[in-house]
């Protein structure tokens, strides 16, 4: 399949679209469909950086609102949207887990429904090295009440897909990484914190590795994932190729910026082991197209212009 | 309230199934769903009252059942999943195809477990139904619980139909064969009790007739979204102090055996909201554990426990 085929012409519902992952995907597919947003668009500038990008902005609520002014006649969904700080699992279910089920519920007709949910649904393993694959245990080990209201979401968009016989895919995302949008993700906020003081957080306790994927990767992943859609619902990781070692990670950022990383052991490290199987997605969407040496640089080069990278 | 109504009745064969059947039988059309597997059980069923079918939930078996229940007990569930996708089938898209059948309900009562809320530092911690979600129990039970709860609150979302889920911590009565019967069996029959995930594991138990007792203040409750209610009983109690109150009945001293990774960490309620709704329990435990001796060990004399 051409890559934008699906979705070319096609009326899109897509939300979220203002944090990261889903502007990465609206940027690809906004000039090629009718799309829509739903957001809340709380961010000053949000809602008229939308319609320049040829969106069509719906200010929504997804947990709560009634959705009267969104149309119900899409042809597909994305559904990024995420409360990613509950402050109580019942908070996050709201969000996170009732949200997506109103949507599939006013959006009843879509041929598909692409929901992004996140590898923190999973049972966490004190194997640092453990590999996530879409069939590992599932638990409420990762992540806190995060990672319990999106595993609900699994559950709610699985019971969607089955009331209303919606094929829907759900897309279990790593950490990414990339890009100069305005919310630095905390993996980004470590590498500022780097290029400042020179220092970098490690676990106390143990190595840390985890797949994560380059942002402008992600919009190559939508299309087959869409197709790959069922009833049941499908799970597909969404993953780099490759286990990175936080070391080696800061060992190379550091040698492109000619700093070397003084490693800094805490009790807090922000992150779980996340090693994902991408072996699914490379299956159904090919190899990712940034191996993650050359996304840390692209990503260093637009999120820090005036550093000079080394070759 | 279900008097002369139509009633889908999944997991009818279980503990709760059971129990709820004898009390409703007599006023209302029970459909009873299970697998029937156990010999003799279809007849207890029919002699019950029920209306007894033996459909797989988890296949299309569903078409073979009328569409206009009045109300949904949905009790069926894996209690042990063996793999992440039985766990999902049996305990998240079963819901779903239940409620897809079952559009038309008036009402949908969910039976969800006590042990999805977040552990807590104090075992002795009751958990009200605000309190935060999330464990690792049972393999792959409690995980796939919580997607059963989510899939019950879609259902609800999407078809607008009321719904209740119910978080049922150990319930026990003579009838019984869930966890804490077993665990009386054992004792008597070896001088054993398994060890627990912590020590003490305390958890609020609930006797079989009394939960009859809530499935309509239950139903009752139900609203979209979900209302959650905590089915438990009155009273927290340590695992090992409900062991040595059968060891004194029965004048034998429980020894430990374990720990195995199935044992129940502590998970105790707050039973607050059912007492609200359907007054103080009707039987303390120590009664309960008596009455499920006499009733599975008739011929063991009883020691006064007093």
């Amino acid at each position: 399949m051409r890559p934008g085929a699906m979705l070319s012409g096609k009326k899109v519902l897509i939300t979220g679209h203002t944090g990261r992952i889903g502007e990465a995907i609206a940027e690809r597919f906004a000039p090629v469909c009718e799309m829509w947003g739903l957001a809340r668009y709380s961010r000053e500038g949000s809602w008229e950086e939308a319609i320049a990008r040829g969106i069509t902005p719906v200010r929504g609520s997804m947990g709560s609102d009634s959705f009267a002014e969104l149309p119900t006649d899409f042809d597909y969904v994305l559904n990024i949207a995420a409360a990613i700080h509950p402050a109580t699992t019942q908070e996050g279910i709201i969000d996170n887990c009732d949200g997506p089920a109103r949507l599939m519920g006013h959006c009843r007709n879509a041929k598909a429904f692409l929901h992004v949910s996140t590898v923190s649904v999973h049972q966490y393993s004190d194997d640092e090295r453990h590999v996530y694959s879409e069939e590992s245990a599932l638990g409420s080990g990762i992540g806190s009440a995060y990672g319990v209201s999106k595993l609900a979401g699994e559950g709610a968009v699985r019971a969607g897909a089955i009331l209303l016989d919606m094929p829907t895919v759900i897309c279990r995302q790593n950490v990414q990484y990339g890009g100069a949008h305005p919310d630095a993700n905390v993996f980004e906020q470590v590498i500022d914190r780097f290029l400042e003081t020179g220092e970098v957080p490690v676990p106390a306790d143990r190595k840390y590795y985890c797949s994560a994927d380059y942002l402008y990767d992600i919009p190559d992943w939508v299309e087959p994932c869409l197709e790959f859609a069922a009833v049941p619902a499908t799970v597909v990781n969404w993953c780099g190729d490759e286990p990175i070692d936080w070391l080696e990670l800061f060992d190379y950022i550091g040698w492109m910026v000619g700093k070397a990383p003084i490693f800094v052991k805490t009790d807090k490290f922000p992150f779980p082991n996340s090693i994902q199987d991408p072996s699914r997605r490379q299956s159904i969407a090919g190899r990712a197209r940034t191996d993650w040496r050359e996304g840390f640089r692209r990503s260093l080069e637009m999120r820090h212009p005036d550093l000079s990278l080394r070759t | 309230m279900l008097a002369g109504s139509k009633v889908l009745l999944t997991g009818a064969n279980g503990q709760i199934g059971r129990a709820v059947a004898r009390r409703f039988a007599g006023s209302c059309e029970i459909w009873g769903v299970s697998s029937y597997s156990a010999p003799g059980s279809w007849e207890e069923a029919e002699a019950r009252g029920v209306r007894p079918l033996a459909i797989d939930i988890a296949g299309d078996g569903l078409q073979r059942l009328p569409t206009d229940f009045d109300y949904v007990l949905h009790f069926a569930e894996a209690s042990e999943p063996r793999s992440v996708a039985e766990g999902l089938d049996r305990n998240c898209h079963a819901v779903a195809r239940v409620m897809k059948h079952c559009g038309a309900a008036k009402a949908f009562l969910h039976l969800s477990s006590a042990w999805v809320y977040k552990p807590a530092p104090d075992p002795r911690q009751a958990f009200a139904e605000a309190a935060d979600i999330g464990r690792n129990f049972g393999g792959q039970y409690a995980a796939s619980k919580i997607t059963g709860e989510a899939a019950a609150r879609a259902g609800s979302l999407i078809l607008g139909m009321p719904t209740v889920i119910c978080r049922a911590n150990l319930v026990f009565g003579p009838a019984g064969d869930g966890a804490l019967d077993r665990a009386i069996d054992n004792f008597v029959a070896t001088g054993e009790v398994q060890a627990t995930a912590e020590t003490p594991a305390f958890c609020s138990p609930l006797y079989e007739d009394d939960v009859a007792d809530l499935i309509e203040p239950s139903l009752a409750l139900a609203a979209s979204p979900p209302a959650i209610i905590n089915w438990s009983g009155d009273e927290t109690v340590a695992w090992s102090e409900i062991f040595r109150h059968v060891g004194r009945l029965i004048d034998r001293e429980p020894t430990e055996f374990g720990p195995a990774q199935s044992a129940r960490p502590s998970c105790a309620q707050d039973p607050t909201l059912r007492r609200s709704l359907a007054g103080p329990a009707t039987t303390s435990w120590q009664h309960a554990v008596a009455a499920v001796l006499q009733a599975r060990h008739p011929r063991i004399a009883l020691r006064d426990s007093a």
